[in-house]
């Protein structure tokens, strides 16, 4: 029997993707690229549909080398642009599997989500859809993608995203 | 014109300016029209208008533009104005018309020249004066456009200095980029849109500003550093993490950097980033332009490091890494850049990773570096806004530089040579009614 015919349990997925969103609204960010495959990347288009990362473009590209020197300055205590931090609360909802296909024994879930970000007296509300590319680890799950389409993707970017979406 | 008592021209001096310059908002009215109104601005790249009928909108000073390649093969900036009621022609950033402009209110018709083609009841013109069958009462044309090996800029005034001439030395920027690609150059996709909130001029002071980046990028050099030695992969989309660690260097480093600057406000400044690498594929390249040059032109252009060629006031090249920024001023304190990226058509894929690495890491909306620079610009600003202390002290190696022929060269990089240049050019635009600033 294929991986793709017995998928998780809808609940379980859900479950790993508010742990992930949990992690990052509390700034635990090693654990959160721990979530992450060893060649896991962290992918936010710069367009609407993009497929080619390596030839345009993107917001974010990131593997765990990039992750990890993001959440190095982000901690630094002499970053200045987090002076105030950022804050954050993710919303994930409208979890869907029903196009969850297995490639490479990798499991495709798709999520939307709103994220609330605060610095410095300004609120701003992003929106838009995670597809994650999961592969199973033992009880739980890692990151082979987790992507990130803003619905803003190319508009004009008010603040730096200094955290993650 | 006066601020505080001080005329315009007072508020510029040799070692100093006035904080109105960044905060005062009728200042920044009176640049629009006195700078940006006649400098020449950057508009666009051919390759975003290869076929007849394709075109881009942008804005130069308070005049939004249509870009189009006309049926003659041609590249023409028009108003994006109906000449009937003042509608926008293009409301969207790119797209293609087969011939003719149609405005979506009453359907005045243009060719892509401008020209009137057709409106919907040209008997109601008749005897009113306004001749409806005249192509020339159609989109208004910006008559001085100048094609630069394929970067397009105009100019908004009726009279000035002639584009190479304006340009100067800055051109040698845009020559070394475009000489460094086998097939010429074309743009990479779409560009990242992001808002500073501050004045334009504090972004482009601190593209020449040597002592901040120490101070200001230390968490992104010490962060890079240390997911460098956790996962040691130094594949080319690390190119951005390997620069970060740059920028925190002891001072010696930053001091060798050699800038150049010139009469309308431009400067070239050297690079502390090479791109050149060891790999085959690099060096591949580097054959390849040996094959197109010759041995000896092409290390001359491969050994031409920039980090930033300025064309004041619109935009800043980084031709190392095929990255080009254009500010466009929307308040006195909020300036909007778009983050261009180019491709070096014929060299291999890693120079473009190289520089969609370096793109990612230091200039997108998600950087790692600028966030701390805008910062900086932010509380520059809002220190500005307050009346009390007045000047803002520009005078780091002031009297230890070469002039030859206008150029003002400095070879320590510290020097505020440039940011004392861009405030001359501004003097001149915003006194001299003929904006001629020698």
């Amino acid at each position: 029997m294929s991986p793709a015919a017995k998928l998780p349990a809808a609940r379980v997925l859900e479950e790993f993707l508010f742990r992930q969103a949990e992690l990052l609204d509390g700034r635990n960010w090693d654990e959160w690229i721990d979530l992450f495959a060893d060649a896991g990347v962290y992918w936010m288009p710069l367009k609407e549909e993009q497929r080619d990362a390596e030839n345009y473009p993107s917001i974010f590209y990131e593997d765990k080398a990039l992750m990890a020197a993001r959440v190095g300055r982000l901690r630094d205590g002499h970053a200045w642009g987090q002076q105030p931090p950022t804050r954050t609360v993710h919303l994930i909802g409208n979890v869907r599997l029903d196009g969850a296909e297995s490639r490479n024994g990798e499991i495709l879930v798709r999520s939307n989500f709103t994220v609330a970000e605060f610095r410095r007296d300004v609120l701003r509300h992003h929106a838009g859809t995670y597809t994650h590319h999961l592969r199973s680890a033992g009880k739980s799950f890692r990151i082979a993608m987790q992507r990130v389409d803003l619905i803003n993707c190319d508009g004009i970017h008010e603040y730096n995203l200094q955290v993650y979406i | 014109m006066s601020s505080n008592g001080v005329s315009l021209s007072g508020l510029v001096q040799p070692d100093r300016v006035h904080r109105s310059l960044y905060v005062d908002a009728e200042i920044f009215e009176r640049e629009i029209d006195q700078i940006f109104g006649r400098a020449w601005l950057y508009v666009g790249h051919e390759s975003q208008v290869p076929n007849p009928g394709d075109y881009i909108t942008t804005q130069l000073a308070r005049q939004p533009v249509i870009m189009v390649r006309h049926s003659d093969g041609s590249i023409r900036v028009l108003h994006n104005r109906c000449a009937h009621h003042g509608s926008m022609i293009a409301g969207d950033r790119c797209g293609h018309v087969e011939s003719l402009f149609t405005c979506m209110y009453h359907g005045w018709t243009f060719r892509t020249d401008g020209s009137l083609v057709g409106v919907p009841v040209p008997e109601d013109y008749e005897g009113t004066g306004f001749d409806v069958r005249n192509p020339r009462n159609g989109l208004g044309r910006v008559t001085r456009v100048h094609n630069y090996r394929g970067f397009v800029f105009a100019s908004l005034a009726a009279e000035g200095p002639e584009f190479t001439a304006f340009a100067a030395g800055a051109l040698t920027g845009f020559d070394n980029m475009i000489d460094r690609a086998p097939d010429g150059v074309e743009v990479a996709g779409d560009c990242f849109r992001v808002i500073q909130h501050s004045n334009w001029k504090i972004f482009l002071e601190n593209m020449f500003d040597n002592v901040h980046p120490r101070i200001v990028h230390q968490s992104s050099a010490r962060g890079a550093k240390n997911a460098q030695q956790r996962f040691p992969a130094g594949a080319a989309n690390h190119v951005s993490l390997e620069t970060f660690q740059l920028l925190a260097l002891d001072q010696s480093f930053m001091q060798r950097l050699e800038i150049d600057n010139y009469p309308w406000g431009h400067s070239n400044m050297s690079g502390f980033v090479s791109p050149r690498g060891e790999d085959a594929e690099s060096l591949a390249y580097e054959a390849v332009l040996r094959e197109r040059h010759g041995k000896e032109r092409a290390e001359q252009i491969l050994s031409r490091n920039f980090h930033h060629t300025m064309l004041y006031p619109s935009a800043v090249l980084q031709p190392s890494f095929q990255q080009l920024r254009i500010v466009k001023p929307l308040a006195v304190d909020r300036t909007q850049i778009d983050i261009w990226l180019f491709r070096l058509k014929g060299a291999p894929k890693i120079v473009f990773r190289k520089a969609l690495s370096y793109a990612i890491g230091a200039n997108s909306p998600s950087n790692m570096v600028s966030a701390d620079d805008f910062e900086s610009y932010y509380r520059v600003h809002q220190g500005l806004a307050g009346p009390g202390s007045e000047w803002v002290v520009l005078s780091r190696q002031m009297g230890r530089d070469l002039v030859e022929d206008g150029t003002v060269r400095t070879r320590v990089g510290s020097s505020e040579a440039s940011q004392r240049n861009q405030f001359q050019a501004w003097r001149r635009y915003m006194t001299d009614e003929n904006g001629d600033p020698r």
